[in-house]
């Protein structure tokens, strides 16, 4: 642009119009994460702060039910005497939506206008969340559930029904039944860093409603590696 | 204006004006309806999603695709077995499985794609369930979730990495030539399959490809948007003597809910009862035990048990 | 008619995908032998890549022996009627099947459930047998003692 301050100035002014016209039509124009369709979502994320208990926003334990706090301390209990029978991402199966995006494993989120995807390099599982506004109903209950999706602004809003009961919200194993509906809200807070606000309700397993908030870093690189979990046990890594 | 001003506004405005039409608001296609649960009719598909039309861009793979169907068994075949002249090498490995299969008197042989592993260069060719295809301007991500999951990602306009860590589904970058998408694979692993084909009687239908696998893949949309050919040609020095070439249709799905394949979830030891494993890496380390009786089943992971 | 030919044409697009039989070979059953046997559910395995019901049959000698009836994977079940729901433990069931190689094992042709609901399995599209209309005319399988 150094050339523009030697251009007489009808000329600079026709340049700086067109530009400006430009930038108006073309987003890209505008800069930083706001500029494209995935409003900054798109790319390689890893969480900032893997927890190994999910907590609530304000940092309290999530408020669980009587019998469900039970069976959680039970299995608790049971994982620190070394028995994890009854999560079956211990022999390689699915994790559930919220565990994946709490831990410390990459994915990729690439927005695309009828769906978007949320790729993890975890046992390389997949989540396709509809973009098409038609409300997809559940078939019946899957690890990842049935996800609905739409942008509010630079908000990608998801809200998945119809998720197994056979999976739990986090590593410690918190769990959750199938009428649980989880909402998320997913933003760039910051260049560089998104965050995913996850709200659950599920008044089988807990008392109220509760939200969750986790934050991811983009990462450098541009593909994710093929992660191919029985191949790590077999190797005598853990699954997860 | 002099001519240079005008070509660079025309293109702005033109880039402006293409960037607007792509971008659709959600909610722009007509509602499925009442919310209640859809019902499924016996098809093999849950029902279609409204909205979707398949795009007459000639470079805009976005979508749901499937196998154009074939008579049984050329649906889980790359291509007719005679197609492949395999070397000495991959002949002799070959007998030694057959010989293997009728030695353990097993009906299952233990395949990547039974034993949970990515199906790699098969699910890039045969669909057995929908593929969803993304794109943006670095990538084209070809997904399945159904069976056999799978996930390729296609990078766009770049070379292979200097350094690539084999896997079962290999590198693949792509460019266009033309209204072609252009995808070369390289970095397999040596672990994958030609085919889906299941032994029967003993006679073995697939073999192995090795480390060395070239794998070209050439997509051409229809011009109604409706049919995507897909030319696979497969190059691997250590297994084939020549390169084979095969083409297939996939097409256009109006729409279909994503659905689930969690293979690793069950691993009873039905599972692998009947089944010989010519490769320990497959042996399995977690098997669901029965019980005998009313004792309940268990999982138990045990990488040393033989 | 019409109706009836859009099904049939639909579910023989479905064998052309020849979905079934994608996981593993189905030269394990015998697809001309059908038998019935009476039972309690044990288990319900609603899961990938099969989904298995697990049944405590008495055998003649009164011991308590398990058998396992392979379905298809959900996705498929779930196209002839099949919830993850349809059966629970401690179901007096009725179980229709065609037997495997390996004993005590069958794959899941039709089960009765105790309200008289009947689901079918995937064994139904490849059976080669006669008629069993009539559950109680069919053989129980011959008594499995001990392991292969």
């Amino acid at each position: 642009m150094r050339g523009l301050d030697t251009e007489p100035s009808g000329r600079r002014f026709r340049h700086a119009a067109i530009l400006s016209l430009a930038c108006w039509l073309l987003p890209v124009c505008a800069g930083g994460a706001a500029a494209d369709a995935s409003h900054g979502l798109d790319g390689i994320w890893l969480i900032e702060k893997a927890p190994q208990v999910a907590h609530t926003i304000d940092g309290q334990l999530p408020p669980l039910l009587p019998a469900a706090k039970a069976r959680y301390e039970e299995q608790l209990a049971a994982r620190r005497k070394g028995d994890t029978s009854f999560d079956k991402t211990t022999w390689c199966a699915a994790a559930g939506v919220t565990r994946l995006m709490l831990e410390p494993y990459p994915f990729q989120i690439l927005v695309n206008q009828r769906q978007t995807a949320f790729m993890y390099e975890w046992n390389r599982w997949v989540r396709l969340i509809d973009m098409t506004g038609n409300d997809l109903q559940p078939l019946y209950p899957l690890n990842f559930g049935t996800a609905n999706g739409h942008f509010e602004g630079d908000v990608l809003v998801i809200v998945t029904r119809g998720l197994s009961k056979d999976t739990y919200l986090d590593r410690s194993g918190l769990p959750h039944s199938d009428r649980m509906v989880l909402t998320e809200r997913l933003k760039r807070i910051r260049p560089g860093v998104i965050e995913d606000r996850m709200r659950i309700e599920d008044p089988d397993t807990y008392s109220a409603p509760w939200e969750m908030l986790a934050t991811y870093r983009r990462q450098s690189y541009d593909r994710l590696k093929e992660d191919v979990c029985l191949d790590r046990i077999k190797q005598g890594r853990p699954a997860i | 204006m002099n001519i240079l001003e005008r070509r660079a506004t025309a293109l702005v405005v033109g880039l402006a004006l293409a960037s607007l039409s792509l971008a659709q608001p959600p909610g722009a296609a007509s509602s499925a309806g009442n919310g209640s649960p859809p019902r499924l009719p016996g098809s093999q598909a849950p029902p279609a999603i409204p909205g979707y039309a398949p795009d007459l861009d000639p470079r805009d793979f976005r979508g749901v695709w499937r196998n154009q169907p074939l008579p049984m068994p050329a649906t889980f075949q790359i291509a007719p077995p005679d197609a492949f002249d395999l070397t000495a090498g991959a002949l002799a490995a070959k007998k030694t499985r057959v010989d293997l299969l009728e030695r353990m008197k097993g009906t299952t042989i233990a395949i990547p794609h039974v034993m949970c592993r990515p199906a790699g260069l098969d699910s890039a060719i045969i669909l057995l369930t929908p593929v969803y295809i993304l794109q943006s301007e670095r990538e084209m991500a070809f997904i399945i979730t159904d069976e056999i999951r799978d996930v390729r990602h296609v990078y766009l306009n770049q070379p292979h990495p200097r350094h690539l860590t084999p896997s079962y589904g290999g590198d693949s970058v792509g460019h266009w030539e033309g209204n072609t998408l252009v995808i070369d694979t390289v970095g397999y692993n040596g672990r994958g399959e030609l085919g889906y084909a299941q032994p029967r009687g003993g006679k073995l239908d697939g073999t192995t490809y090795s480390d060395a696998m070239h794998f070209v893949q050439r997509i051409t949309m229809s011009a109604d948007g409706k049919q995507l050919t897909v030319e696979s040609t497969l190059e691997d020095p250590k297994t084939l003597t020549h390169a084979v070439t095969t083409t297939r249709k996939w097409l256009w799905v109006y729409g279909q809910q994503p659905l689930e394949f969690d293979c690793e979830e069950n691993p009873t030891e039905d599972n692998f009862a009947d089944m010989v494993f010519p490769d320990e890496y497959m042996r399995p380390v977690c098997i669901r035990y029965e019980g005998k009786g009313t004792a309940p089943s268990q999982v138990v992971c045990d990488a040393h048990r033989k | 008619m019409k109706q009836a030919a859009l099904t049939i044409a639909l579910a023989a697009a479905a064998c052309l995908t020849g979905r079934a039989s994608a996981h593993h070979s189905t030269a394990e059953f015998d697809y001309a032998k059908l038998y019935v046997i009476r039972g309690v559910v044990k288990e319900f395995q609603w899961t990938n890549p099969h989904a298995w019901v697990r049944v405590l049959v008495p055998s003649t000698a009164g011991e308590m022996q398990e058998w396992g009836f392979e379905l298809g994977a959900p996705v498929i079940n779930v196209r002839m009627g099949w919830t993850d729901k349809s059966v629970a433990a401690g179901d007096k069931v009725t179980v229709l099947f065609c037997p495997s190689r390996v004993p005590a094992r069958g794959t899941l042709l039709q089960i009765i459930m105790p309200d008289g609901r009947i689901l079918d399995g995937v064994a139904k599209s490849i059976y080669k047998g006669g008629d069993y209309s009539n559950p109680s005319k069919l053989p129980p399988p011959p008594e499995l003692i001990g392991s292969k």
